[in-house]
């Protein structure tokens, strides 16, 4: 069986979105990191939404499953995109730390780590300040916000 | 100290309700190969470990496992949402309803409750580490023949995920357990 997923939903009005190419797995991200990163050899990584798609950040590692291919996130409205945003940063920061626990000299993935904790604390904030506390300290304004809807699995519409 | 962070780690949006599948999910919550078996198997070696490292990589893969039990019971609860009498009893789902309502519970696809005697502990981090490893290989084992159950692309997403931490999870341990080996850790 072979789903031909849509790969063109994702983040539509977000300019600083990756698109999630099928044909061209590596990142188009134009930066240091990722220019770095064939450098080490355990440090062969995508970027962070493929990362997130794929559930996989590391590109050495990444093993699919028969033609299945990863597919991109659900967005149906604004807060899915920035909470994706989120996800995948959030994403990337799990992998980047279970690497670490094993490799913890390698600096580059430190380096790498903190560059997507700052993104992802911004993000978060960005979202707070729009769709809600994410964690207790971004509990604002004068009501209890945190007991809102939607929690994490209620579907998005 | 753990802290709630309100979201998934991977977003689950599932529209078609499906109580036949949520029948097999159950098993990737509460069976022997499950997320909230893998969870406690982690946080509970951790203690142990015999350096920082294997402390850390316990600590981080378990913690990383509740957000999985959370994806997968996320899962089930959209597969099952208001599901009618008629809808349980076609899907063969009345059984699980008759004792627990549409409440979520963790079992395996037999129905047979979640229990400790699905991880072991026995004092050797090599021998740990080595269970770990399997229990990573049979999770994604069985998060094959989910998807090969189903072909609901809001279920596939997700499944593919999970199954790929596995593929992860499995090559952190092995490159510890490997370590491990080598230092003659016992």
């Amino acid at each position: 069986m072979n789903y031909n997923y849509d790969y063109g939903n994702y983040m539509m009005g977000y300019p600083n979105m990756y698109n999630y190419d099928n044909m061209n797995y590596k990142s188009n991200k134009d930066s240091v990191t990722f220019m770095e990163k064939k450098m080490d050899n355990n440090l062969d990584l995508v970027d962070p939404y493929v990362g997130l798609v794929r559930g996989n950040l590391f590109d050495n590692l990444y093993d699919p499953y028969k033609n299945y291919k990863a597919r991109d996130i659900d967005v149906n409205n604004e807060r899915d995109s920035l909470l994706g945003q989120i996800q995948m940063y959030k994403f990337a920061c799990t992998e980047l730390n279970l690497y670490l626990d094993v490799y913890p000299n390698d600096v580059r993935a430190l380096q790498l780590l903190r560059e997507y904790v700052k993104e992802e604390k911004e993000l978060c904030k960005e979202y707070e300040k729009m769709f809600g506390p994410l964690t207790l300290d971004g509990v604002n304004g004068k009501v209890f916000n945190w007991i809102d809807s939607p929690w994490p699995w209620e579907v998005s519409k | 100290m753990w802290k709630y962070v309100k979201a998934l780690e991977y977003p689950v949006n599932i529209k078609k309700k499906d109580l036949r599948l949520a029948k097999y999910l159950v098993t990737q919550y509460g069976g022997s190969n499950g997320e909230l078996a893998a969870a406690l198997r982690y946080m509970n070696q951790r203690y142990t470990m015999p350096d920082d490292k294997g402390k850390a990589l316990l600590t981080d893969i378990a913690t990383e496992e509740l957000a999985h039990v959370e994806i997968i019971a996320t899962m089930i609860y959209q597969l099952t949402k208001d599901a009618s009498v008629k809808e349980l009893r076609d899907a063969g789902f009345d059984l699980h309803y008759a004792e627990h309502g549409l409440d979520l519970y963790p079992t395996d696809t037999n129905g047979v409750p979640f229990t400790a005697a699905y991880f072991a502990a026995v004092g050797d981090p090599v021998a740990n580490l080595s269970e770990d490893m399997a229990a990573e290989q049979k999770a994604r084992a069985v998060y094959e023949n989910l998807i090969n159950l189903t072909n609901d692309p809001d279920v596939i997403g997700p499944l593919l995920f999970l199954r790929q931490r596995e593929v992860i999870h499995f090559n952190r341990f092995k490159a510890l357990y490997e370590e491990y080996k080598r230092k003659g850790y016992k």
